[in-house]
């Protein structure tokens, strides 16, 4: 007797192929942009063969200056933005995982979640009126400042998690043995804490990197970051050098993504 | 004759795989009868469960039909069959109340209003938790749920309820109470049970028939009475209750008579029930209780089966008693307390061992 | 030795290393966030009750003139009785029904899509959720402008369609409803996935089998059991996606032109330049605020009485 085949409980009809229709959706757009980066043709539709022209156009054609400037300004703030937030959310997350429970706990945690509460744009008003009403000039630094803000929500969340996955008893084993407490933190803490701290460093760096509606707001007439540079000009119209960019920037995005991924969990394994 | 309740016909069950497939299942065939109780009994991997879920349907059968009444159900999906289960985790739906949880199949088999809440009511009155109607899940302690699942696998007045290890969650003297209240419900409802356990002593208490399985085969299906006294095999012998196994070498005698001789014991006379051809290596089992002692005198007598006490285990109503005989073999005696017997039993006295010739049994390979 | 261990007796306390020093620890979170978030939205605050300065900026005078111009049309002088002023309150209803929506078009296929992957093997799954994560790594701004190539009149799927003769004339897509919708669809659905997985990660799954026991089809036993249990992940990856879609600039500016002004928008025209009014930003973008703080409030309130209940 042939048996019945059967399907499995778990299992349902169109559920697989909506899973693939939605892996297309999220990257369609972004493999044709890449695929069309490579197009050997003035028109932005009609392909006209493989090249390299439009990645040339970007670093060395007329708008190149604008556009290397604006990325040297845009790694400058992820760079330092990504520091100084991962400094804090560091420091934030051995109050918050380390210590006792205190009177206001939760209200620190609800403080460093804001900036993901809040809408970026209202941020964004927020923070330039704050700096107009303070007669703070706008720039750099008022970019800089910004992002330090929404870095550090996402710096804290791998540091702290990673934190809590690391048993006290050696930091015990530490002061037992007559370490300061800074010693502590450093010879022993902070080395375990590492692939968190790397990994929230790298996602601060990303988010600083990408962000648009605040730096656009805050960053004042001169200065541009790339986002706000590629804004800028695809309001001009797209063009083909305008899919170069984004293309580096998708890749550069993947690269540093699986890097802060690989770290994590390469850390876990130890 | 009437038609057996469950009919399982040659099923076999192999999981694929590359490198390894295993065979959980192989060629399995038995019937259940009506309104019995009947346990699956066997260690972890004996294909048990598997079976179990494959009359429930959540598996496929390699080959093989399942019958439920002369009926192949083989081919339906488990929502088809009228069949239901008590799970080993429960399985209570957490978002829903008892009551819900109890009234869920028969909400799903469309059954009017007033008839599902009548017996609801009905359910919760025979596992006495009329009062928990409105309880969620988690706040029940785990017999309760237990209960539940019972009252919510038993509402659809299912034709067969599938038990897989309902009670290896629960401590002891529960798990003891609800045997006799799953055996009551049994037989109050007449609806066939099939019971899923590794536990022996459970089978034995429950059971009106057992079906000893081990790698995927039915080793032996009795009353509990035929599998403890007449087990067929090795593994029945060894896996219901304890057993001393001693080899023998067999001689025919008359008709289907044999003269067994043993290393330590005199020549016993057995009826195997068939002609032997010539000289046979066998082995016999005896059980502990029916193995008396007796203090060694400084004169033993030629033929006696005597040896050392390892080890004497006090278990309230009896003793287990751990010998060492001459030869080597190992021997396990079950002394109740009451008796004269034990006398002044003590570790490293020597004593004679014996049983009487009807305690042998006779054990295929 | 007995120097040592004389002198080291504050230094062997119990209790761990931050002991006593919390506060010093979370100083710098508090004062960065406090000075740069919590006082900017209050000075946010002050501003929306502040007036207009037309040569930009704000005259330090205060009024309730945002908030009415907000709801009120007061005509050019102010002789006329008030009048409902429907431009705005469209615009905040036209944001509700997009964020709505693409808050259902993310469900109707982030869930199918979260549960397939939760019902993988683990290798599957690691390597599926990572591919469904990564284009929310890729610059919001990247996204938006590849898919206004994708569909504009002269883009890619335009061209293929006219080239394979299933249309004659390009189809209008971008500078639509359909495009924005399109765009906070495509900008947030990795956020409805990954909460709606991690629930039926935890799903038991013996709990269908359970209703398949008791007579419950497949689509029943969805609606009835799976979707109960996974309630939380589900409300959590609603939420994820209902509020930056209120509040999304990018998507109604690209794709959407300017009859589909949002929210966002609006905003943002109201700081561009000198001539933008910004007590009416500051003030819409209070009222915004105040929604999402109060959709977030019932969503942490629901929270802590489900805990509760699970007690």
């Amino acid at each position: 007797m042939m048996a019945r085949v059967g399907k499995s409980i778990r299992w349902y009809p169109g559920f697989r192929a909506i899973t693939i229709a939605c892996l297309i959706i999220l990257y369609a757009p972004l493999i044709i942009v890449m695929i069309y980066s490579f197009n050997n043709s003035a028109s932005i539709t009609v392909w006209g063969g493989f090249s390299l022209i439009w990645y040339e156009d970007v670093f060395f054609g007329l708008e190149s200056a604008k556009f290397k400037q604006a990325t040297i300004n845009s790694l400058m703030i992820a760079v330092m933005a990504a520091v100084v937030s991962t400094a804090i959310a560091t420091s934030a997350s051995l109050a918050m995982v380390r210590g006792r429970a205190f009177r206001g706990k939760a209200l620190t945690f609800g403080l460093i979640n804001l900036p993901l509460m809040v809408p970026e744009i209202v941020t964004a008003v927020a923070t330039l009126i704050f700096f107009a009403s303070i007669g703070f000039e706008r720039g750099v630094l008022s970019i800089l400042l910004a992002h330090i803000v929404f870095c550090i929500p996402f710096a804290y969340l791998p540091i702290a998690a990673r934190l809590q996955g690391i048993s006290s008893i050696y930091e015990q084993a530490g002061r037992d043995l007559y370490a300061t407490p800074g010693e502590t933190f450093r010879l022993i803490l902070l080395p375990l804490m590492l692939p968190g701290i790397l990994s929230g460093f790298l996602l601060a760096f990303i988010i600083s990197l990408d962000d648009f509606i605040i730096t656009n707001f805050v960053k004042g007439a001169g200065v541009e970051t790339l986002p706000t540079a590629i804004f800028g000009a695809v309001k001009q119209g797209i063009k083909p050098n305008i899919m170069a960019i984004s293309s580096i920037m998708l890749v550069v995005s993947f690269i540093l993504v699986s890097i802060s991924y690989l770290i994590s969990h390469m850390g876990r394994e130890k | 004759m009437k038609k057996p309740a469950v009919d399982i016909v040659g099923i076999t069950k192999i999981y694929p795989h590359r490198l390894h497939p295993v065979t959980a299942l192989s060629n399995v065939s038995f019937d259940i009868l009506d309104n019995e109780f009947f346990t699956l009994l066997g260690p972890s991997g004996c294909g048990k469960t598997t079976l179990l879920r494959i009359i429930a349907g959540f598996e496929d059968v390699t080959q093989g039909q399942v019958l439920l009444y002369g009926d192949d159900i083989s081919p339906l999906a488990p929502h088809q069959r009228p069949v239901n289960t008590v799970f080993q985790q429960y399985a209570l739906f957490p978002h829903l109340t008892v009551s819900e949880n109890v009234a869920f199949g028969l909400k799903r088999l469309k059954q009017p209003g007033e008839q599902v809440s009548q017996r609801v009511k009905a359910m919760l009155e025979l596992i006495r938790m009329s009062d928990f109607a409105e309880r969620k899940p988690h706040e029940l302690s785990g017999g309760q749920q237990q209960r539940v699942a019972l009252a919510r696998a038993l509402a659809p007045a299912p034709k067969l309820l599938l038990l897989d290890e309902p009670l290896s969650a629960l401590d002891l003297k529960l798990r003891q109470a609800m045997r006799e209240e799953l055996k009551a419900i049994q037989k109050q409802t007449g609806i066939t049970f099939v019971f899923v356990t590794h536990d022996q002593e459970e089978a034995m208490a429950m059971s009106d028939r057992i079906a000893v399985m081990s790698n995927g085969a039915v080793q032996q299906i009795g009353t509990p009475q035929e599998v403890y006294t007449n087990p067929v095999n090795h593994f029945v012998a060894n896996f219901i209750g304890e057993a001393n196994i001693i080899e023998a070498e067999a001689t025919p005698m008359r008709g289907t008579s044999a003269k067994l001789a043993t290393q330590d014991w005199p020549p016993i006379r057995v009826d195997l029930g068939r002609k032997l051809a010539g000289p046979e290596s066998l082995s016999i089992m005896v059980r502990p209780e029916q193995i008396s002692l007796r203090p060694a005198s400084a004169r033993n007598k030629q033929g006696q089966a005597s040896g050392q006490v390892l080890g004497l285990s006090y278990l309230g109503s009896d003793t287990q008693c751990h010998i060492t005989l001459e030869s080597g073999l190992s021997i396990l005696a079950r002394i109740q307390n009451v008796s004269e017997e034990l006398g002044n039993l003590t570790v490293g006295q020597k004593v004679v061992v014996e049983f009487p010739e009807s305690a042998v049994r006779v054990l295929a390979k | 030795m007995a120097g040592l261990i004389s002198t080291s007796a504050k230094t062997k306390a119990e209790g761990s290393i931050v002991e006593g020093r919390q506060a010093m620890l979370l100083f710098p979170a508090w004062a960065v966030i406090g000075v740069l978030l919590v006082v900017p939205v209050l000075i946010m605050l002050i501003y929306s009750f502040l007036t207009q300065d037309f040569r930009g900026g704000v005259i330090w005078e205060f009024t309730l003139e945002a908030y009415d111009q907000f709801f009120l049309d007061r005509g050019l002088f102010g002789d006329e009785a008030p009048s409902i002023e429907w431009t705005y309150i469209l615009i905040f209803w036209r944001s509700f029904l997009q964020a709505f929506f693409a808050m259902i078009f993310c469900l109707l296929i982030g869930f199918p899509t979260a549960y397939f992957i939760a019902t993988q093997s683990p290798r599957s799954r690691s390597m599926l959720l990572f591919l469904v994560t990564i284009p929310y790594w890729v610059n919001l701004l990247i996204r938006t402008v590849s898919m206004k190539f994708l569909i504009r009149d002269t883009g890619p799927i335009n061209e293929w369609l006219i080239a394979f003769s299933v249309i004659d004339e390009p189809v209008r897509m971008i500078n639509t409803a359909f495009a924005v919708q399109l765009g906070l669809f495509y900008s947030y659905l990795p956020f409805m996935v990954l909460p709606i997985y991690a629930s039926i990660e935890r799903y038991n799954f013996v709990l269908s089998e359970a209703a398949a026991d008791l007579y419950t089809g497949r689509w029943t036993t969805m609606l009835k059991v799976v979707i109960p249990s996974v309630k939380p992940g589900i409300v959590a990856g609603c939420i994820l996606v209902f509020i930056p879609s209120l509040g999304a600039f990018l998507a109604p500016d690209l794709l959407g032109g300017a009859k589909n002004f949002m929210i966002g928008s609006l905003v943002e025209e109201q700081f561009k330049g000198q001539a933008g009014d910004w007590p009416f930003g500051a003030a819409v973008s209070m009222v915004l605020l105040t929604i999402i703080m109060i959709i977030l409030l019932i969503y942490a309130r629901s929270q802590a009485r489900d805990a509760e209940g699970a007690r």
